[in-house]
């Protein structure tokens, strides 16, 4: 709005100059045409004065001679005098004792003719003997004389007009041209505060408040700009400020939601390894000093039995425990896996001899191809899986019989699968197997079990790049599986091509650890869904 | 990572009897542990043959260590004042020739503690055998 303003002001004053200069030239070219008017009227006044003395000379003439040839001047003159004094009036009418004098000369000199002129011309006509001495000239000749002085004064006058007028219009261009430069002048110099103005007021700000934006977009939050001025300038200026203030309270609260988080991992992260010390400490005096007190040797039977129990069952605490701690861990992040090539036949019949051992009415058997099938796999967890798998399958059919693990070499990876002959899964629980320790209406029929297992197995399975799932049927028992991948991939991930089952991979390029992300829970928790839609594939 | 999974049924060999006094000293063995019942179980689990001392928090096991020079060291890591780390840390710089074994209830300190020297790692809750055994290991070897 000031700008607006400003901008008025410059129009106006630019106008203002303008029409001075205008107004200048126009006095010029006036006084110009006066001055020229004025030669004009002296002009005309010596060929009107010219005709009064071709009066006095063609009379003079006639009185002397009375040859009527000399009075032909006069009757000339006498013809146009009145006409040309007219003209000469006309021409100084807005100069009224100029046309005062001429009404005086037009008097005087039809005076002159009519009233003299005329007469002595008529008597001299009718008396052509008398001498010319004897004719009295005199009243004629003041009249002329009177005449000749008017013209004098006039011409006189009308010549200081001239000299006024010109010295009038020589003063009038230089005022012009004086005022003309100081126009241009004072319009440059209008111009110019006007930029000043426009840059101060205008230009300086925006630049101002570029170079802190610049200033904020390298980092500096505090960046602000002095608020000066007022309307739009001052507006912008405001403006970002807030939006500067706004973006540092911004990144402030980022910064402490950050901490926190950190924090609250920190946290967590302590928590699972107070926990940890906390539930292990007691835990090994107890199942430790039993075992102590198993190692003697009088012990009556139920003592022996009841120390049994404790042992056991701390044990088995000492295994919800763990496996606790291990699902929050890898949800947290903090797992590694040691990845190598493996012989998955050995692991396989190492955990099937391990877990025959367990039970006296399940009958462990596995199944491995004649060629070493090998898999790329962290070895500890792997056989933890697998292990979890058949102790699932004994668990889960308490009558007794047959568990069958089984290794299939396929391209690229190798399948296991654990088959018992048990309870099976009800339909409606299928879709929870995977979940953290749901464990169906088992609780009910007396089996332990922590319900942490599968979702422990899918989640490594998951970090090594494998599936995991399974099919069964209530009262015909389940088949749980699972994939691995044969190599490691390029990019680090197993791939599902490269070696088959048969070939030996360097042992010696190590092994390779890889941390159970985040990741691979997320990946690991769409299989369930996936898995469960392998029901109703043969088993 | 299989040391951190309770064994199935331990098919170590029972102890064997303790052989008769020889004239060679028994071997020495610093337990450090804050917890009470835990120092007696190792003491226990270990048996007759060791000559114990016993220390609660790491200065003790500092000043034990420099004192006596036992052949062997149990060594739990959460204690009081100075972690058990950095008494493995300390023993790595005296170069003393003590076994250690480390007992913890965390395995992420396990890699670590075998780096500043500890032989062996063996997560709580722990068999009074197997810590037994291992120990005997250990002191063969010394030997």
């Amino acid at each position: 709005m000031q700008v607006t303003f400003a901008s008025a002001v410059l129009a106006a004053a630019l106008v203002a100059v303008f029409t001075f200069l205008v107004l200048a030239v126009g006095n010029l070219r006036e006084s110009s045409s006066k001055a020229r008017h004025a030669q004009e009227v002296i002009a005309l006044a010596n060929s009107a004065e010219t005709l009064v003395i071709d009066l006095e000379t063609g009379l003079r003439g006639f009185l002397l001679t009375h040859r009527p040839a000399l009075l032909k001047p006069y009757e000339d003159a006498s013809r146009v005098y009145p006409d040309r004094l007219d003209r000469l009036e006309e021409l100084v009418a807005d100069e009224p004792p100029q046309t005062r004098l001429v009404d005086r000369i037009r008097d005087e000199t039809n005076s002159y003719v009519r009233d003299y002129g005329a007469l002595l011309i008529a008597f001299v006509r009718r008396n052509p003997q008398v001498g010319p001495a004897i004719i009295e000239t005199e009243r004629g000749d003041r009249k002329i004389d009177r005449v000749r002085q008017w013209f004098d004064t006039f011409i006189r006058t009308e010549g200081q007009l001239a000299a006024e007028r010109n010295r009038s219009a020589g003063a009038n261009a230089t005022r012009a041209t004086a005022l003309a430069a100081t126009g241009a002048g004072l319009a440059l110099v209008l111009v110019l505060l006007f930029a000043v103005y426009i840059a101060r007021r205008i230009v300086d700000p925006i630049r101002q408040t570029a170079q802190a934006a610049g200033r904020l977009t390298g980092g500096d939050l505090a960046s602000r700009v002095d608020v000066a001025g007022q309307g739009e300038v001052r507006e912008l200026g405001e403006a970002f400020n807030q939006m500067a203030a706004s973006l540092q309270r911004t990144q402030g609260n980022l910064e402490e939601q950050n901490r926190r988080l950190r924090e609250s991992e920190h946290a967590k992260t302590e928590l699972v390894n107070t926990v940890s010390h906390e539930l292990r400490t007691p835990l090994s005096s107890i199942l430790g000093f039993a075992e102590v007190l198993l190692r003697r040797s009088q012990l009556r039977d139920d003592e022996r039995r009841y120390l049994e129990l404790i042992r056991n069952e701390s044990t088995r605490l000492a295994t919800l425990l763990n496996d606790l701690l291990d699902v929050q861990r890898i949800e947290q992040g903090q797992i590694d896996l040691v990845l190598q090539q493996l012989d998955l036949n050995d692991l396989v019949e190492t955990q099937a001899a391990l877990y025959s051992a367990q039970s006296e009415r399940h009958s462990v058997r596995a199944t491995v191809p004649d060629e070493p099938t090998s898999v790329y796999a962290d070895p500890g967890r792997l056989a933890q899986v697998i292990g979890n798998l058949l102790s699932n399958a004994i668990k889960y059919s308490p009558e007794g019989g047959p568990v069958l693990v089984e290794v299939e070499p396929q391209d690229g990876a190798a399948r296991v699968s654990v088959t018992d002959r048990g309870l099976g899964i009800r339909p409606e629980h299928q879709a929870r197997i995977f979940t953290k320790f749901f464990r169906a209406d088992v609780p009910r029929l007396g089996i332990g079990g922590t319900g942490l297992g599968l979702a422990l197995a899918r989640q490594i399975i998951a970090a090594h790049g494998g599936r995991i799932g399974f099919t069964s049927e209530v009262g015909q028992g389940s088949t749980f599986w699972l994939e691995i991948p044969g190599v490691r991939s390029e990019d680090g991930a197993p791939s599902a091509t490269g070696a088959a089952p048969g070939e030996e991979a360097d042992a010696g390029d190590g092994s390779e650890r890889r941390t159970v992300r985040r990741g691979a829970t997320a990946s690991a928790r769409r299989s369930p869904e996936a898995d469960a839609g392998d029901i109703g594939d043969s088993a | 990572m299989n040391e951190f999974e309770p064994q199935p049924p331990s098919t170590a060999p029972a102890r064997e009897p303790s052989q008769p006094v020889s004239p060679r000293r028994q071997p020495t063995v610093l337990v450090v542990e804050d917890e009470p019942a835990l120092r007696e179980l190792v003491i226990v689990s270990l048996g007759e043959d060791y000559t114990f001392y016993e220390a609660t928090d790491g200065d003790e096991a500092l000043a034990l260590l420099r004192a006596h020079q036992p052949d062997l060291l149990v060594l739990d890591l959460m204690l009081p004042r100075r972690s058990g780390l950095d008494v493995l840390e300390e023993l790595l710089r005296t170069d003393a020739p003590t076994a250690t074994i480390v007992l913890t209830a965390q395995p992420d300190y396990a890699e670590r503690a075998e780096e500043l020297g500890a032989e062996r790692v063996i997560a709580k809750p722990f068999l009074p055998d197997e810590l037994a055994a291992v120990a005997r290991e250990l002191l063969e070897k010394r030997r």
